[in-house]
């Protein structure tokens, strides 16, 4: 199309005007890019990169979350194994005390005063496993002797994503069997109680040990756990940055280039609004 | 042929006419800067102007939709965002929830708590306005969709269909994302949304554990298709865009057709002024200097 000098409608400057549009958009959507660092402000910009930006986030918020959750496991199962390392010591030095209450030497008075400590020894057993509390929870009384403590290490709610660890009750009443107590405590008032005493005590710190065996070992598992997650998570939040972040150099190199654009075109339109006036200058 | 003085007199007033009627013609065209003023001008340049003037109009019609479709768009998106980040809220203490040790009566009850809150939120975004209508309405704009969804009122005829703007003849765009479509649609192997943040919060306050891993599923599920009806919204303003940018130009080259067809050349008009002026000028001094003399400048006083 050939441009007359038409005075009603500037053909150049209508052409300039509708580019520098187009340059202030992209203009504005460069200050977004730049201002915000992320590629992706909206769904608008880029609806798949998105979608799979949104579940990433998803994903690492819920990761963030099981790690913290393995976190506290594993205090959880310290304060567990703190408390059964308590208790194995105090059954080593009942030990003691019945082996030397076994020995033919004592008479009646060593062995009450012998039972007597050896019954508050086993007073404090009962009380550690009572007592010992995590955020208000029991640990050591069999609560979670038959269901277990669940801890949901993952972000779905499949068992994959669940590790499960019994913490047996670590009472008098469960390490010995109802028929040595008497009186709810192992007594050793003579020399054959004191022998038989000897042989439980053994037995129970065996038990004992395989107790912690148990859940040291889930502790370890978890400390994997939370290593693993950390490394996924990060993983993660990597890949999401490269979907959702500005590539700064480039953005700020096309920015450079629009503002050039923009200046030029602002320019040209201020030629191209007084090209109609030359033709003034006809009638005079 | 004998030339009469009043032949010579009738033969230049004719001429001068003649060039009064050339120089009305060019001041027309000058004072308005048209070529076309008059159908009688040129009937097939005007009537394909006519033609281009409805067809401006009618995209600058198409454009104002397109601005007010994307602008509800862009509004719906925020809000939807903004949902979106409270749901990855819900499921980051969802899994916290789940863990054991963190399942004291009291950080259960602090758990259902903060969810409750959130839920809260959720539903205060559902039922956000632009002007008197509501975003996520669907075709029932005035209702509340909190009311059907939360509450127990009756949906609305139309809460489940999408606004389609029609943006040029025969192309429609739907600009909504109704409540309807996030909270009721059920995803494959899970409950809805309303569902299963109500069971959330029920499972939590009873302590009821086992179900809670359920919902956890059933929370993944939803979130997966709220993203992706975002997604989907994204997808339809990048349309929309396109579309605007598009018509936008179409508009400008039009313009610049009609601007074409029914402009006048200013600089040829201005031209056969002055040609015309100086013919003009000439005849009246032609007239002034030669008709004047006649036999009686030549009898004897």
């Amino acid at each position: 199309m050939s441009l007359d000098f038409s005075v009603n409608n500037n053909a150049s400057a209508a052409s300039i005007l509708s580019n520098l549009q187009y340059v202030n958009n992209e203009i504005n959507t460069s200050y977004q890019q730049l201002s915000t660092g992320n590629r992706i402000n909206s769904a608008a910009d880029d609806p798949a990169g998105y979608a799979i930006s949104q579940q990433m986030i998803s994903q690492v918020n819920a990761l963030n979350q099981a790690i913290q959750n393995a976190q506290n496991g594993i205090s959880m199962l310290q304060t567990a194994s703190g408390a059964m390392n308590q208790i194995t010591s105090i059954l080593q030095t009942m030990n003691t005390l019945a082996v030397e209450a076994a020995n033919g030497t004592q008479n009646s008075t060593d062995l009450q005063n012998l039972n007597q400590e050896f019954v508050a020894l086993q007073n404090q057993i009962n009380n550690i496993a009572n007592q010992t509390k995590f955020n208000t929870m029991t640990l050591l009384d069999g609560t979670f002797a038959t269901s277990g403590v669940v801890f949901q290490i993952n972000t779905d709610s499949t068992t994959l994503s669940q590790l499960t660890v019994t913490i047996a009750a670590v009472s008098i009443g469960a390490l010995f069997s109802a028929s040595a107590l008497s009186g709810g405590y192992l007594q050793i008032t003579s020399q054959t109680l004191a022998q038989q005493a000897i042989s439980l005590v053994q037995a129970a710190i065996t038990s004992l040990s395989a107790y912690q065996a148990q859940v040291g070992a889930v502790e370890d598992q978890l400390n994997y756990t939370v290593s693993n997650l950390q490394n996924t998570a990060d993983n993660l939040q990597n890949a999401e940055s490269t979907i959702t972040n500005t590539d700064m150099a480039q953005a700020y190199t096309q920015f450079s280039q629009q503002q050039v654009l923009q200046q030029v075109g602002l320019a040209m339109l201020a030629q191209a609004d007084q090209q109609p006036d030359a033709i003034l200058k006809l009638l005079q | 042929m004998r030339i009469t003085p009043w032949m010579e007199q009738q033969q230049f007033l004719y001429n001068l006419e003649n060039i009064n009627t050339s120089m009305q013609n060019v001041q027309e065209q000058l004072s308005t800067g048209k070529v076309l003023n008059l159908p009688q001008d040129d009937p097939v340049a005007v009537s394909q102007d006519m033609d281009l003037a409805h067809e401006i109009s009618e995209m600058g019609a198409n454009l104002s939709t397109v601005s007010s479709g994307l602008s509800w768009m862009n509004a719906t998106e925020t809000a939807l965002q903004g949902m979106l980040s409270q749901l990855q809220q819900i499921q980051s203490d969802l899994v916290a929830a789940l863990n054991t040790p963190n399942q004291s009566a009291g950080g259960l009850a602090g758990y259902a708590a903060t969810i409750r809150q959130l839920i809260q939120g959720v539903y205060q975004i559902a039922d956000q306005k632009l002007g008197d209508r509501y975003l996520f309405g669907g075709q029932a704009w005035n209702v509340a969709p909190s009311s059907y969804i939360e509450g127990s009122a009756t949906m609305p005829s139309g809460a489940d269909q999408n606004v389609a703007y029609q943006i040029a003849p025969g192309v429609s765009i739907d600009v909504t994302v109704t409540a309807y479509s996030i909270f009721e649609s059920t995803p494959t192997g899970a409950v809805n949304l309303q569902t299963t943040l109500s069971n959330i919060v029920n499972h939590l306050e009873s302590g009821d554990v086992t179900s809670l891993q359920g919902d956890l599923n059933d929370l993944n599920l939803n979130l997966t298709n709220v993203i992706d009806a975002n997604a989907d919204l994204g997808a339809r303003i990048q349309r929309m865009t396109a579309a605007q940018n598009q018509m936008q130009q179409y508009q400008t080259n039009l313009t610049n057709l009609k601007g074409g067809i029914e402009g006048a050349d200013m600089a040829q008009v201005m031209t056969q002024f002055s040609t015309d002026q100086v013919i003009y000028e000439a005849a009246l001094q032609m007239g002034a200097q030669i008709l004047l003399p006649s036999l009686v400048n030549y009898l004897p006083a």
